[in-house]
C-alpha cells in the first residue's frame, strides 16, 4: 500500500514563480528561493528550469544581504537533484549488512514497531533524536513535537557542535529570555563600523557571500583585525593579523581587556551605568592576563595585543565577528562570555556599526506549542525529577533550568556527549540525520557504539557512512525539492525556499517522515500544525511571542529582511537588540539578567560551578595541559572547513570534489622539511586515537608548530574518498554545554605515508574505542571549585592537576 | 567591451570559476575558461601575503590565437570580443601555442577548444557575463573600456595591459589592482 502524506511538497504554486527568456536555451520557468544552509547567509537564489529541467542557477539581486552573489556551493544547489548519489529509495539493513530496499510504508511500520518495543522495555528515555544544519526547519519542529510525545528529552542538534557555545556565553552577560545571547545586529550594519575584530571566524571561506559586507567596510575606512591560527582568505584582507596558539583564545581578549582597562580606554559612562561586578572584574584581568604573561601562553607577541586592543577600544564603534573559532573549543563558553564583555565594556552595544556580531546565532526558541494534556503521563518531559537527572547528559549547563521548552536544549544534551549511554545501554534508539558518523570527534568510538544500538535511523540526502552503518536509511528532499523553511540564517532570519523541481526518486521532505511516524503512535500533528507548508511554518513561529510575526507570508514578502523580535501587532521587526532605550522585548529591562546589567561577573555561572569570569582554560590535549603526549605527538591539531564545499555538500558532485580534491593537512615549511615532506605528499597524520591520512599543504598559513585540517571527507564518498579529520579529536567535551574540541583538537604527529592509497594504513587506535580518556571528575571536580581557589591557580600549572586526575591520582 | 577585477577585492572564492563552467556547461576537469590564481600564502619578511587573481581572458586588441586559428574559428567581434566558433574548431591547438596567457584550452570530451567570450549570449541580452553576476563581492565587472579605465582610476587602480592590448580602441581593457600587502 502507498504512503499517504497529507502536507504536499508544496502548496502555494504561483508566488515568487515567473517566466522568462533565457539567451541560448529559451523560454524558463524563473524559481525564486534561497540556499539551503550550506552556510548562514541564505542567498537569494533564481532558478531557471526548462522543460523541466533546472538549467541554469543564479543569484537573486533583490536579496538585501546577498544582493546577486552566489558562492561554488549556492550554484551546486541545482545539480543536487540530479546526483546519483542522493539516498534514493528508503532502506533497512540486512543481517549481512547489505540494504534491502523497500517502501516508506514498510519501513516507517519496522520503526514504529522497533521504538514501541525499546519505550515499552527501556522507558522513552532510550530514544535519541539529532538534527543536523542541513535539516528543514519544519523537519526539525515536528521531530521536537514526536519527541515531546514520545516523552523522551533526548532532542538535539548542531548547538553543541557548531557555533552556539558563543550564544550561552553571550546570554550569561548580556541576558535573554530563553537561554542564548544572539547577534546584536546584521552584517550589513558592519559598514558602520570603524574597525572590525574578527576571531575565530573565516568570513571569506566559510560565509563567501557575507564576505562582500567586510569588503565594502573596510573600503569605507574600516580596519580589520584579524586572529585565527592559520592565515586564511579572512586574515588576506586584514590590517592586523594576529596568529594564537588554538585554544587559547581567552587568553588574546582577556590581554586585550587588560590594556583597555589598564590604559583607561574603556567607556565609563557604559560601565559605571551598566555593568555589574567591574571591581572584581578588574581587579582579575589586572592580576592575571597581563600582555607579557598570555604571549608566553597564547603565542602573540605582547606588543600586537597591545596594538589589537587600542585600535579596538579606539577605533569605534567597533564590533566583534567570531564564530565556530571561539564556540568549538573546550572553553568555548569562556570564550563566548569574553568577547562579550569585551565589546560591552568599550560600549559598543546598541550602537549602529557596533554590538556582538557574532555570526551563527540566530536561532529563537521556536518552542512545540504542545498543550500540557497532550503530553504523556509517563513520559519523561513531565518528570521534573527526571528532567534533570534523567537526560542523557552530564555537563555543567544541564543543572540550569533557564529554558525547558527550546529544543535542541541549549544546555547539555550534546550529541558527543551521548556516545558512552549508547555504551552502557541507556540509549538504544537514535534518529538523525547529516553524516555524524564522519563528524563526530573520535569517530571510531562512535561508530562502534551504533552497533550496539536497537536501531538507528537515518534521514539521509547522501550515501555516507552514516546511512551505512545505520538500520534504517531514508530519502530526504533537500532545498530545491520542496516549499519549507530554512533553518536559521544570520540577523536572526528565517527564509521561505521554494520547490524547483520534484525529487527524482523516492525522496520526502523530513517533515512528512515525523507525521507519518507520529500516526502510527495514534498522534495526528496535522491537527496541530494543519496540511500546508506555510501552516506549518506559521505554527511554530507563533508558539514563540517573540517571532510571532515571522510568518511564511512574512518571509515570501520580506525576502532577507524577516527576522525576530517581531511580535504579534507590530508591522516591522526589531533589529538593533539592547539599545538604551529599549526593552529586551518581553521584559521590562535593557538586559535581561539577574542584576539587569551587563554582567562582567556572573553569579549565576559560579552558583553553577563554572567560572564566573572568563578564565583560560587549556583544551583537553595540548603542549602545555599534557606535555607527556606532546613528546609523541609533537604537533597541535585544529580543524575547520574550505569555502568550495560544505562537509558532504558538493563532495558528492565532480564539479565539488574537482575544486578541493583531497583532505590536506597544511604544514609550515620548516617542520614539513624537518619531517622530510613536500608540498603534496601523502602523510599519515596520527593522535592517540586515530591514523588518517592527508595531502600535506605546505605553505605559511600555520605556525610552525601547529597543523590544520579541513573537515568534510567521508570513505563512502565516490571521488577521492579519505578516513575524514575527525576520527583524530579527543572525545572530551566542553564541561558546560557538551561542545565537542574541532578547535584546539588534540596533539598529532605527521609522517609520510608509503602509498598514495588514501585509505590504507587508515584506522582506530585501541585507545580510541575507550571513549574519553579523561575520567569524568574531571570536569565537574575543576569547576565546582570555590572561585578564590581558581583565582589563585590561573594561568599557572594548569595542566597539573588535570594531569593528576588524568592518572587518577 | 572589458572584464575589470579588483584583486583587494577578490576572496578566492571561486565562484567564478564555476558560473562559468556551469553556463557553458562544461564537465568537472581542468578546463577552466576562469581560473583563480592563487600566491601564497607566503612570507616575506615580517609580512604574510596571500592574493587571488580571477584570470579569463585579455580579448586582446591585437589577438595572437585568433591570428593562428587556421580555420577562422577563433575571431574578434566588433565589440572586441575574441571567441571561438564550435561548429569551425578543428581542435588542432594552435590558439593555444599562441597565446601566452593560457586562456584557449582543449576540452577532450568534446576535441575542440574553449575559452572565455565574455558570454556574449548573455551581454548582447542585456545581462552580465556569469562570473560577473555571481561574484559575491563584485570582484570582478564588466563595461566598456573607458568605463573600466575611469573606474580603475577613481579607485586609484593601475591597469594592467597584456602586449597585445595596446590597441584599446579596438579591443578590450583587462584591469588588476596588484597591491603589495601593507598587512602586519
Amino acid at each position: 500500500m502507498k504512503e499517504e502524506f497529507p502536507i504536499p511538497l508544496a502548496s502555494d504554486t504561483t508566488s515568487g514563480r515567473y517566466r522568462e527568456e533565457y539567451p541560448g536555451i529559451g523560454e524558463c520557468e524563473v524559481v525564486e528561493t534561497v540556499c539551503s544552509n550550506q552556510c548562514e547567509t541564505m542567498c537569494g537564489i533564481k532558478a531557471y528550469v526548462h522543460e523541466g529541467r533546472i538549467r541554469r542557477v543564479y543569484g537573486n539581486e533583490a536579496h538585501p544581504i546577498s544582493r546577486g552573489g552566489l558562492c561554488t556551493k549556492g550554484q551546486f544547489m541545482g545539480l543536487y537533484p540530479y546526483s546519483p548519489y542522493r539516498v534514493k529509495y528508503p532502506m533497512i539493513t540486512q543481517r549481512d549488512g547489505s540494504k534491502k530496499r523497500v517502501t516508506w510504508s514498510e519501513a516507517l511500520d519496522f520503526i514504529a514497531d522497533r521504538l514501541k518495543e525499546v519505550r515499552e522495555k527501556y522507558g522513552p528515555g532510550a530514544l535519541a533524536y539529532f538534527g543536523s544544519g542541513r535539516t528543514d526547519q519544519q523537519e526539525r519542529w515536528l521531530g521536537h513535537m514526536f519527541m515531546e510525545l514520545y516523552g523522551s528529552p533526548n532532542v538535539t542538534g548542531t548547538g553543541p557542535l557548531c557555533g552556539e557555545n558563543n550564544g550561552v556565553g553571550a546570554h550569561f552577560t548580556f541576558g535573554s529570555t530563553f537561554g542564548l545571547g544572539r547577534q546584536t545586529q546584521g552584517c550589513e550594519d558592519w559598514v558602520n563600523s570603524k574597525c572590525i575584530f574578527i576571531c575565530g571566524k573565516n568570513v571569506m571561506e566559510t560565509e563567501v557571500v557575507t564576505s562582500q559586507w567586510l569588503i565594502e567596510a573596510k573600503e569605507r575606512g574600516a580596519k580589520l583585525i584579524v586572529m585565527d591560527p592559520r592565515y586564511t582568505k579572512t586574515a588576506a584582507k586584514a590590517d592586523l593579523y594576529l596568529q594564537h596558539r588554538p585554544g587559547t583564545d581567552v587568553g588574546v581578549f582577556n590581554a586585550m581587556m587588560h590594556v583597555i582597562i589598564e590604559e583607561d580606554l574603556y567607556d565609563h559612562d557604559f560601565v559605571s551605568r551598566w555593568c555589574h561586578g567591574w571591581e572584581k572584574f578588574r581587579e582579575f584581568i589586572l592580576k592575571y592576563y597581563s600582555p607579557e604573561r598570555m604571549e608566553e601562553l597564547t603565542w602573540v607577541p605582547a606588543e600586537k595585543l597591545r596594538k589589537a586592543a587600542r585600535m579596538f577600544a579606539t577605533l569605534t564603534p567597533s564590533t566583534i565577528v567570531s564564530n565556530h573559532g571561539t564556540a568549538q573549543q573546550y572553553n568555548g563558553t569562556n570564550n563566548g562570555r569574553a568577547t562579550a564583555i569585551l565589546t560591552a565594556i568599550v560600549g559598543n552595544l546598541g550602537k549602529p556599526g557596533g554590538g556582538w556580531t557574532v555570526m551563527h546565532q540566530t536561532r529563537g526558541a521556536y518552542p512545540t506549542g504542545l498543550p500540557p494534556d497532550a503530553k504523556p503521563k509517563d513520559g519523561v518531559t513531565k518528570d521534573e525529577k527526571f528532567l534533570l537527572n534523567g537526560w542523557w547528559g552530564r555537563t555543567i549547563g544541564m543543572r540550569y533550568k533557564g529554558n525547558q521548552y527550546c529544543p535542541p536544549h541549549p544546555y547539555g544534551t550534546s550529541l558527543a556527549d551521548w556516545w558512552d549511554f549508547v555504551y552502557e545501554g541507556k540509549i538504544r534508539a537514535l534518529i538523525w540525520n547529516g553524516n555524524q558518523a564522519c563528524n563526530q570527534p573520535n569517530g571510531y568510538y562512535v561508530r562502534e557504539a551504533l552497533k550496539k544500538l536497537d536501531i538507528s535511523v537515518h534521514l539521509g540526502l547522501w550515501a555516507n557512512t552514516t546511512g551505512k552503518l545505520s538500520t534504517v536509511v531514508l530519502p530526504i528532499c533537500y532545498g530545491f525539492e520542496f516549499d519549507g523553511t530554512t533553518h536559521h540564517a544570520n540577523e536572526r532570519r528565517l527564509e521561505w525556499h521554494r520547490k524547483v523541481v520534484d525529487p527524482l526518486w523516492e525522496q520526502r521532505p523530513g517533515r512528512d517522515f515525523w507525521i507519518a511516524l507520529a500516526r502510527r503512535f495514534g498522534w495526528d500533528l496535522t491537527k496541530y500544525v494543519g496540511k500546508t507548508p506555510e501552516s506549518v511554518h506559521d505554527y511554530f513561529v507563533k508558539a514563540w511571542p517573540l517571532s510571532y510575526g515571522q510568518t511564511a507570508k512574512f518571509c515570501k514578502e520580506n525576502l532577507g529582511r524577516a527576522w525576530w523580535p517581531h511580535l504579534k501587532g507590530e508591522e516591522l521587526p526589531m533589529y538593533y537588540m539592547y539599545m538604551e532605550d529599549q526593552n529586551y522585548p518581553g521584559t521590562d529591562t535593557r538586559f535581561p539578567t539577574p542584576k539587569k546589567k551587563v554582567m562582567l561577573y556572573s553569579e549565576e555561572l559560579e552558583e553553577l560551578g563554572y567560572d564566573p569570569i572568563p578564565v583560560l582554560h587549556e583544551p583537553t590535549e595540548s603542549v602545555v595541559r599534557t606535555p607527556k603526549v606532546a613528546e609523541e605527538y609533537p604537533l597541535t591539531l585544529t580543524t575547520g572547513h574550505v569555502a568550495e564545499t560544505y562537509h558532504e555538500q558538493g563532495r558528492y558532485l565532480p564539479w565539488g570534489a574537482d575544486l578541493q580534491p583531497h583532505q590536506f593537512v597544511n604544514i609550515h615549511p620548516d617542520t614539513a622539511k624537518a619531517l622530510g615532506i613536500e608540498d603534496g605528499d601523502m602523510v599519515y597524520v596520527e593522535s592517540r586515537r586515530a591514523i588518517v591520512k592527508a595531502k600535506a599543504r605546505v605553505n605559511h598559513a600555520v605556525h610552525p608548530r601547529v597543523v590544520w585540517m579541513p573537515e568534510g571527507w567521508d570513505e563512502e564518498q565516490p571521488f577521492f574518498p579519505y578516513a575524514p579529520t575527525d576520527l583524530l579529536l579527543p572525545s572530551e567535551i566542553d564541561p558546560f554545554y557538551g561542545q565537542a574540541q574541532y578547535k584546539g583538537s588534540g596533539l598529532v604527529k605527521v609522517y609520510k605515508a608509503d602509498s598514495d592509497d588514501p585509505l590504507t594504513g587508515v584506522g582506530p587506535k585501541k585507545e580510541a574505542l575507550k571513549g574519553p580518556m579523561m575520567k569524568l571528575k574531571l570536569f565537574t571536580g575543576w569547576y565546582a571549585k570555590p572561585f578564590t581557589e581558581i583565582e589563585r591557580e590561573q594561568c599557572r600549572n594548569l595542566m597539573e592537576e588535570d594531569v593528576q586526575a588524568m592518572r587518577g591520582e | 567591451m572589458g572584464i575589470f577585477t579588483d584583486t583587494e577585492r577578490c576572496i578566492g572564492c571561486r565562484s567564478c570559476e564555476i558560473a562559468c563552467k556551469m553556463e557553458k556547461e562544461l564537465p568537472a576537469g581542468p578546463v577552466r575558461p576562469m581560473r583563480v590564481i592563487e600566491l601564497g600564502p607566503e612570507k616575506f619578511g615580517e609580512r604574510i601575503r596571500y592574493d587571488f587573481i580571477p584570470m579569463n581572458c585579455f580579448h586582446c586588441g591585437r589577438a595572437p590565437c585568433v591570428e593562428a586559428c587556421p580555420t577562422g574559428a577563433m575571431q574578434k567581434r566588433e565589440d572586441g570580443v575574441v571567441y571561438v566558433d564550435d561548429e569551425s574548431c578543428i581542435g588542432c591547438r594552435q590558439c593555444i601555442r599562441a597565446c601566452p596567457f593560457g586562456a584557449p584550452q582543449y576540452d577532450p570530451s568534446s576535441g575542440k577548444v574553449v575559452k572565455c567570450d565574455l558570454c556574449m549570449h548573455r551581454v548582447d541580452a542585456g545581462l552580465e557575463p556569469a562570473c560577473v553576476a555571481k561574484c559575491p563581492t563584485r570582484a570582478v565587472i564588466a563595461g566598456n573600456a573607458g568605463e573600466l579605465r575611469r573606474l580603475a582610476e577613481g579607485r586609484g587602480l593601475n591597469l594592467i595591459q597584456p602586449v597585445h592590448a595596446e590597441d584599446t580602441h579596438a579591443g578590450v581593457v583587462y584591469a588588476t589592482r596588484f597591491e603589495l600587502s601593507r598587512r602586519v
